[in-house]
């Protein structure tokens, strides 16, 4: 305010506040209250239905009675620590494996002069593509000790009879292919956070006379802990609501982990669901997946502490390999092949056989196309196909437009209301998938909104699951767009809606057309949700896929799993063309 | 002592070399700055003698061991040097004394004990940062990760300190402060040292030498005053400082041949020559500090008896405390004069610029950013 002031201001000497109810206001209050509705909604019934008896009953039917049951079923059986017990060994094995080969990997294409890097990068990043229900059953294909190839090629090359001598269905096997699946974003993590190191640093302990291995230990290391840490925490959720894999190769092993116990106890194979069970078995498994996030904000509070004055950008000096660069790269085709070409030559083998066999002559001689044909020709594929088109973009622009809107809030207004936001789009990233599966079921066998048994419910689901990832992405993205350039819309006349319209989504499409894609390719990798809110005539892709399989028609499950490979592999490379090298796509 | 010979180094995936044929020496205890701008090659030499970078061609000698030559190529951790870094990298998950103390634990000459405490507090308390020592580093300020990055560099006692634009992330006022503290620590340490820079104030007033570089070679080596003063090419001249160029055409020497008479676009101008003959097209440098400004109604029209006496007009007067720069038009051309700020001039005023024999520099043509000969 200048000294000169009109006069009319300074007689009255307040300012007249701006209208209390605006647009902005009714859209945030109808933006929280949808996030409630999605969020909230389900957890509440989740936490109803452990107080109910519902053996053959649902937890809201009248003759649902409340009780105590369920959690002395959870928590008094020695049991659920043994199941407990398993879930930990599974999850940080499948950590520990994915975390040491990324370590690994990412030091080699990062920081050496290891040949083909750039093509080495790519091809870890693009499995990011393959569903985990179909990377667990091509290695069922592989290595199950009936007939996985590779146990079929020992005992003709050990002159071996029976089963084995490989069998999969064990914990180490799970362990093996969860680990598996776990490091492209691992690896991506660990890459930036590589690439985050100021090089100067190393560079100092160089010119302190400390070698190679001193520099690693003392200063390399100790400066990536608390970006490992923080992977660690994040990937620890993943592993801990991980649905396929245990499902595909645990559960066949009679090795039940927290998330396929939930989906036995809503979904049992023979017998009635007993819904409060299962919700109980999900408390303890939210505690779990909670617990470490806990020490997230502590762990980040840490790594801000390491921020310092940033140097130039050099780009860093290559170590120079020499007598390694041979292993090296070996190590480096071994890693690519297990990850992508077993898994990807394996369904395709599978899809062009008559029947499932080791490669011979005479395998050869039997290739045929059949599988495919008889998929074009079979009205269930095309439903799931179509089916999975609708869920995707459903999908895709329910959570993206929220996400979106929210972001705004978040970063550009100061609303009371921010919090609350901020919370509740973050909470679903912590809530397994078979949790927010079961809780939808709950609430539409309630709620009198046509949608159960419907591909709507499904879409509900994912909206819930993904609205964390993107209000993620989408807060990055808004951040980006200076809020001037806003502010020069406004006094350009320009009403609330006026701007968003022809000045902000203008500038975030980029950020929202990569969120889309990613959350596209999410929807079609999702088995969990599928799985458990499908009903019996409907199907997408990931179900079909798993329905053959469990069926053990081997062709069929090959021809589907060549399909949805293809699809997701190359959205995940379109993905990785809108994207700076690799930044955005970590979900 | 640091000898460098003949330096070339070229980055994958560009064409045109980083460091172009580079040769000097820093004598024992020397202060040699490497001043230009950026992408001159002068970081890309610095990073050879440290051994961050290996360099395609040439030798470096670092004391009496030589460690870049055709057959050598020794590593950054076995050469005997300190060095300070334009981002500090100061360690954040190690206190104060842990990354003193690094250079003595680690490598093939370590310290006993005991020892490594009384020389970190030595060199702690040598840049002035004793009783710092348990804090973690990342709680000092700007300043103090500075000289903790000093500190550091020196407690090894290396044969030579190794410094990469040291000063650039300070805030002007700190910067001045530790220009006069880095040149005593380095006096009272007698260390022989190479400075990185591309701020010319730094250069002209911490160096014992100045190498001016330009697109991967030296341009101009030498005392700070003679660059200064005698800058060799237009490039030096306008990167150290600002002056006043004009060209020129040499149209006689008188016959001592010491004093030549000049045809420039401000008039005819006398000026000492040194191997210049009668026809030559040359440049002409005067730093705006050695123009003189004459009031026209003080000295009537006769004016002072002096050479080089030109009449000019005030255009504008930039007042900057300790100086005022007023910028004169003489014929059509524009002429920067730096006086006294108790002269107080006025756009439109008349004066006589007088352009002092002895103050004129003049240099023949040599291209924009032609190299020394």
């Amino acid at each position: 305010m200048t000294a000169e002031a009109p006069a009319a201001t300074r007689s009255t000497g307040k300012i007249a506040r701006r209208s209390p109810i605006t647009g902005r206001t009714i859209a945030t209050v109808a933006i929280v209250a949808v996030l409630l509705y999605l969020v909230i909604g389900p957890l509440l019934m989740l936490v109803f239905s452990t107080f109910r008896q519902t053996h053959g009953v649902l937890p809201f039917s009248p003759n649902a009675t409340w009780t105590l049951d369920n959690y002395a079923e959870v928590f008094l059986r020695p049991s659920t620590w043994r199941l407990l017990g398993t879930t930990l060994v599974f999850s940080l094995g499948a950590l520990g494996m994915s975390f040491t080969l990324s370590v690994l990997l990412a030091f080699l294409t990062e920081r050496t002069n290891l040949p083909f890097r750039n093509v080495l990068f790519v091809l870890i990043v693009a499995s990011i593509g393959i569903p985990n229900v179909v990377l667990g059953i091509a290695w069922e294909l592989v290595l199950n000790p009936v007939n996985g190839l590779v146990n079929l090629f020992l005992r003709e090359v050990l002159d071996l009879t029976g089963r084995g001598p490989i069998n999969l269905f064990t914990l180490p096997g799970m362990i093996f292919v969860q680990g598996i699946s776990l490091v492209p974003i691992t690896y991506l993590l660990v890459s930036a956070a590589f690439r985050a190191i100021d090089i100067s640093m190393e560079d100092a302990a160089y010119a302190s006379g400390a070698g190679f291995r001193t520099v690693m230990r003392r200063v390399t290391l100790p400066l990536l802990t608390p970006a490992l840490l923080s992977a660690f925490v994040y990937q620890f959720v993943s592993v801990v609501e991980s649905f396929d894999i245990p499902l595909i190769i645990g559960l066949r092993g009679g090795i039940p982990v927290l998330s396929t116990q939930i989906y036995i106890s809503a979904k049992p194979p023979g017998g009635l669901p007993d819904y409060g069970l299962a919700s109980t078995y999900s408390l303890l498994l939210l505690a779990v997946a909670i617990g470490p996030l806990l020490f997230y904000n502590r762990i980040i509070g840490r790594s801000e502490r390491y921020a310092t004055i940033a140097g130039r950008g050099y780009q860093p000096r290559r170590i120079r390999l020499g007598r390694w660069k041979i292993p090296a790269l070996i190590f480096g085709i071994a890693f690519v092949t297990l990850s992508f070409g077993v898994p990807a030559l394996t369904l395709i083998w599978a899809s062009i056989q008559p029947f499932y066999s080791i490669p011979s002559p005479e395998a050869f001689a039997r290739i045929t196309f059949k599988a495919y044909g008889e998929l074009v020709a079979n009205k269930t594929f095309r439903d799931a196909v179509v089916n999975t088109i609708i869920l995707g973009l459903s999908v895709g622009a329910m959570t993206l437009v929220l996400g979106s809107l929210v972001s705004w809030i978040l970063v550009r207004t100061r609303s009371r209301l921010r919090i609350a936001l901020d919370v509740l789009s973050f909470l679903p990233h912590a809530m397994p998938g078979v949790i927010i599966g079961l809780s939808i079921l709950l609430i539409y066998l309630f709620v009198p909104i046509p949608i159960y048994a419907t591909l709507w419910i499904i879409v509900v689901a994912m909206s819930t699951q993904y609205i964390s990832l993107s209000t993620r992405l989408m807060t990055a993205g808004i951040a980006q767009v200076r809020v001037e350039l806003e502010e020069a819309a406004e006094t350009s006349g320009a009403s609330w809606l006026a701007t968003i319209q022809r000045v902000v989504l203008p500038l975030v499409r980029p950020a929202f057309i990569n969120g889309f894609l990613l959350v596209f390719l999410q929807a079609i990798k999702n088995l969990t949700l599928a799985l458990i809110l499908i009903s019996p005539g409907g199907v997408v892709l990931s179900t079909l896929v798993y329905q053959f399989w469990d069926k053990a028609n081997t062709a069929a499950t090959g021809a589907v799993g060549v399909v949805v490979l293809s699809i997701t592999v190359i959205l995940s490379i379109l993905l990785r063309r809108a994207n700076t090298r690799g930044e955005a796509v970590v979900s | 002592m640091i000898q460098v010979h003949g330096l070339a180094k070229t980055y994958r995936n560009t064409s045109v070399p980083a460091v172009d044929g580079v040769s000097f020496t820093v004598p024992q205890g020397g202060f040699y700055t490497l001043l230009g701008p950026s992408g001159c090659g002068k970081t890309t030499t610095l990073r050879c003698i440290a051994g961050l970078e290996r360099p395609d061609a040439g030798t470096i000698q670092l004391g009496k061991t030589v460690v870049v030559s055709d057959r050598i190529f020794i590593p950054t951790q076995k050469r005997d040097i300190g060095m300070v870094f334009q981002s500090y990298a100061v360690w954040p998950h190690m206190t104060v004394f842990e990354n003193v103390a690094f250079p003595l634990r680690v490598g093939n000459r370590k310290v006993k004990g005991a020892d490594v405490e009384e020389r970190v507090m030595t060199a702690l308390t040598l840049v002035g940062l004793a009783g710092f020592e348990k804090r973690m580093a990342t709680q000092l300020s700007g300043g103090q990760q500075q000289r903790l990055s000093v500190a550091r560099a020196l407690v090894r006692e290396p044969d030579v300190l190794l410094l990469d634009e040291p000063l650039s992330n300070l805030d002007a006022k700190l910067r001045e402060r530790m220009r006069s503290e880095l040149l005593l620590i380095q006096r009272r340490v007698g260390i022989t040292t190479l400075f990185v820079t591309h701020d010319q104030v730094e250069a002209l007033s911490m160096s014992d030498q100045i190498a001016v570089m330009n697109g991967g070679r030296i341009v101009q080596e030498g005392a700070p005053r003679d660059i200064y003063h005698a800058p060799v090419s237009e490039f030096v001249a306008g990167f150290i400082g600002s002056t006043n160029l004009l060209q020129g055409r040499v149209t006689a020497i008188d016959a001592t041949g010491g004093l030549a008479t000049v045809e420039t676009p401000v008039g005819e101008l006398r000026a000492p020559v040194t191997g210049v003959a009668v026809g030559n097209e040359v440049n002409i440098a005067v730093r705006p500090e050695d123009v003189v400004l004459h009031r026209t109604d003080r000295h009537g029209a006769e004016g002072p008896a002096v050479a080089n006496l030109l009449d000019g007009t005030i255009e504008i007067g930039l007042f900057i405390g300790v100086s005022v720069d007023y910028h004169v038009r003489i014929d059509g051309q524009v002429i920067q004069a730096r006086v006294g700020s108790r002269m107080k001039l006025e756009p439109g005023d008349h004066v006589r610029v007088e352009l002092p024999a002895d103050a004129i520099h003049v240099f023949q043509l040599r291209g924009a950013e032609g190299p020394l000969a």
